[in-house]
C-alpha cells in the first residue's frame, strides 16, 4: 500500500514565520513525501505538536515531542515524552549558550517561564500495513486539543480526541516539559485505534483547524472536500489563500496552522 | 458576541490603572503582624499585576505588545506615575513597560522542594511604581482623565477587546461623586463591547475581604458600596475564570475587590493558549 502524507502550515495572521509555534514530523526512510506499507512490518509514523502561546520555547518543545516520537519505530508517546523530556536539558542549555554567545542575556521577564519549562499539545499516530486485500491498522494517541479526522469515501469515520466544535477552549491539556508524573500524563492521554482500506484519508491538525473542520462537519459541509484540495505538495498556495479566506471571514480561529494529510492509496 | 475579540499585537488592547496617591493612602490597613499602608498595599498590587502581565506576553523574542499600558495617579496632581525612565510617559506598549522598571528588586518566595518540603528562592521583583501618598483626592478629575485616554485609544482601535480600567483606592474622593465619570468610562465602545471598570477598595473599615461579589450587603460602609456600584458587571467569559479560580459567580457579579489580591484579573485575558500544568 502507498502512503502520501503531506504537511501545510501557517503561522497567525499578524506574526512573523519564524514566530510558528506548531510542529509535526513524519517518520520518513528517505527524504520523500511517499512511502509505501508494503511490508507488513513496516509502520509510518506521525506526529503534530502545538505549543502553547502563554509558554517560554514552546515552539521548540513542540518540535523536540513530534520528532521524538517518530525517530522511534515502537516507542510508546509515553515513553517518547520521557525521551523527550530527557533531552530537554540540553535544548535549554543550547538555547541559554546561543543567547549568551549573540550578547542577548536572558531578561528577567524570560526567567521565569523558562524555570517553569514549556508546554505543548501531542497527537500522535501510528499506521501498520497488513497483508494485500486485509485493511491496514492504526492507533492514535493525543494530550491536548490537536487531532485526527479520518475520512472514507465521503464519510468522516472518526474524529479524535474532540468530536465536537464546542470541546475547544484556551486550556487544553499539554505536556510539560518538567512533568513527569506518569499518573496525571495518563489521566489525559486519549487513545484510539482501527482499521484503514485504500482510499481513506487521515488528517491531523492543531486546534484552530480542527475546530473548523467539526463546525463544518457539524453543519453537514463536508470539509474533507476542501482539505483533499491541499494534499499535494503543489497545494500550498491554495492552502495559504483558503486560511487567508476563512480566517477574514471570521470562521477560522487566527492561530497557528498544520496540517498533516495522509492519504492511503 | 461582546468581549471575544483577539488580543493580538496586530489588534491590541489596553490597560489603564488609576491609583489614588492621596495624603489618606499613608493610613495603615491590616492587622497582627502584617500592617501595611494603603500606598504600599496599591503599588505592590500595580507592580503585580504589570509583572504577571508581562509574563503573560513574554516570548523568546520578547514582550509582545498584545497590551498598552497607563497609569495614572492622583492627589497632589493628577498625573502618570510610572517612576524612572517611563516617569511621565501616559500609553505605554507591554515591551517598553518590561525594559524599563524603574528598579529590579530582589525578593524571595517560596517554592516547593519536590520532597513535600518549601525552599526559598530568591527573584527579580520589578518595580515600575512607589508609595505615593500627598495631597487630596481628586479622584473625579482622575477617571477623567482615563476616560480620555480610553476615548483615544478606542477611536484608534475601534475592534479592540474592550479596555480595561483598574481603579485602586481607599474610596473618599475630595472632588465630587465619581459616578458621572465611571459612567463615561464604560460607555466607551469597541465593537467588541463597552471598557470595563474594576475597582480595588483597600481600607481600613475592617470587615472580610471581598472578590468580585455579587452584592453589597457584607461590604462595611458607603464608600465600598459606591464602588461596587460604579463597577463593571463581569463579561460571561471572566465569570467563568473566576469560577475556576474558586469564586462564586452569579448575574451580578461585578469587577469590584475589596481588600483582596486583583491580580487575578490577568487571568482573565485571553491571548492564546494557556500554559497550564496538567492537573
Amino acid at each position: 500500500m502507498q502512503v502520501d502524507a503531506v504537511a501545510h502550515w501557517g503561522q497567525k495572521l499578524g506574526c512573523d514565520p519564524r514566530e510558528y509555534e506548531d510542529a509535526y514530523s513524519v517518520g520518513a526512510s528517505g527524504d520523500t513525501d511517499v512511502w509505501t506499507l508494503s511490508d507488513t512490518s513496516r509502520r509510518l509514523r506521525v506526529a503534530v505538536s502545538d505549543g502553547a502561546t502563554e509558554s517560554m520555547l514552546s515552539g521548540r518543545w513542540a518540535g523536540v515531542l513530534a520528532k521524538q516520537y517518530t525517530a522511534s519505530s515502537r516507542a510508546q508517546m509515553r515513553t517518547s515524552i520521557r525521551r523527550a523530556q530527557d533531552r530537554w536539558p540540553r535544548v535549554l542549555h543550547d538555547y541559554k549558550a546561543a543567547r549568551e554567545h549573540a550578547d542577548k542575556p536572558i531578561a528577567w521577564y524570560e526567567e521565569p517561564g523558562l524555570d517553569r519549562g514549556a508546554h505543548a499539545t501531542l497527537l500522535v499516530a501510528e499506521f501498520r500495513a497488513r497483508a494485500e486485500s486485509e485493511p491496514g491498522m492504526w492507533t492514535a494517541e493525543a494530550v491536548g486539543d490537536s487531532c485526527l479526522f479520518q475520512v472514507a469515501g465521503d464519510a468522516l469515520v472518526c474524529a479524535f480526541p474532540f468530536t465536537e466544535a464546542a470541546q475547544f477552549d484556551t486550556s487544553p491539556a499539554l505536556v510539560q516539559t518538567g512533568q513527569r508524573n506518569r499518573r496525571l500524563l495518563d489521566k489525559h492521554c486519549r487513545r484510539a485505534a482501527g482499521s484503514y482500506r485504500d482510499g481513506d484519508t487521515f488528517f491531523l491538525c492543531t486546534d484552530a483547524l480542527a475546530a473548523w473542520f467539526l463546525a463544518q462537519a457539524e453543519r453537514k459541509a463536508e470539509p474533507w472536500r476542501i482539505w483533499r484540495g491541499f494534499s499535494a505538495a503543489a497545494g500550498a498556495a491554495a492552502f495559504r489563500e483558503w486560511t487567508a479566506v476563512e480566517r477574514s471571514a471570521g470562521r477560522l480561529k487566527n492561530d497557528d496552522v498544520t496540517l498533516l494529510t495522509v492519504s492511503m492509496a | 458576541m461582546p468581549y471575544t475579540a483577539e488580543i493580538s499585537r496586530a489588534n491590541p488592547t489596553c490597560f489603564v490603572f488609576v491609583v489614588d496617591q492621596s495624603g489618606s493612602m499613608q493610613d495603615q490597613i491590616g492587622g497582627g503582624e502584617v500592617v501595611q499602608r494603603k500606598a504600599q498595599v496599591v503599588s505592590d498590587a500595580i507592580n503585580r499585576l504589570l509583572y504577571e502581565l508581562t509574563l503573560k506576553c513574554a516570548k523568546e523574542e520578547g514582550v509582545r505588545d498584545y497590551f498598552h499600558v497607563a497609569c495614572l495617579g492622583y492627589g497632589a496632581s493628577v498625573g502618570s506615575a510610572f517612576a524612572g525612565a517611563l516617569r511621565e510617559r501616559e500609553m505605554v506598549p507591554l515591551s517598553e513597560i518590561a525594559t524599563n522598571p524603574a528598579r529590579l528588586e530582589e525578593r524571595t518566595k517560596k517554592t516547593p522542594d519536590g520532597a513535600g518540603g518549601l525552599v526559598e528562592q530568591t527573584v527579580k521583583f520589578p518595580v515600575w511604581l512607589d508609595p505615593v501618598a500627598d495631597g487630596g483626592t481628586p479622584m473625579t478629575q482622575a477617571l477623567a482623565q482615563a476616560r480620555r485616554l480610553v476615548s483615544d485609544w478606542v477611536d484608534a482601535h475601534p475592534s479592540c477587546f474592550p479596555p480595561v480600567v483598574l481603579h485602586l483606592t481607599d474610596g473618599e474622593s475630595t472632588d465630587g461623586d465619581p459616578s458621572t465619570a465611571t459612567q463615561g468610562i464604560m460607555s466607551l465602545l469597541s465593537t467588541d463591547g463597552n471598557a470595563l471598570l474594576f475597582n480595588l477598595h483597600v481600607s481600613s473599615a475592617g470587615g472580610t475581604p471581598a472578590t468580585f461579589p455579587d452584592n453589597d450587603a457584607a461590604l462595611p460602609d458607603q464608600f465600598a458600596k459606591l464602588l461596587f456600584s460604579i463597577s463593571s458587571y463581569l463579561p460571561e467569559h471572566m465569570k467563568v475564570y473566576a469560577k475556576q479560580q474558586g469564586l462564586a459567580t452569579s448575574d451580578g457579579t461585578r469587577g469590584f475587590v475589596y481588600n483582596a489580591d486583583v491580580t487575578s484579573i490577568v487571568q482573565f485575558l485571553d491571548i492564546g493558549t494557556r500554559a497550564s500544568d496538567l492537573r
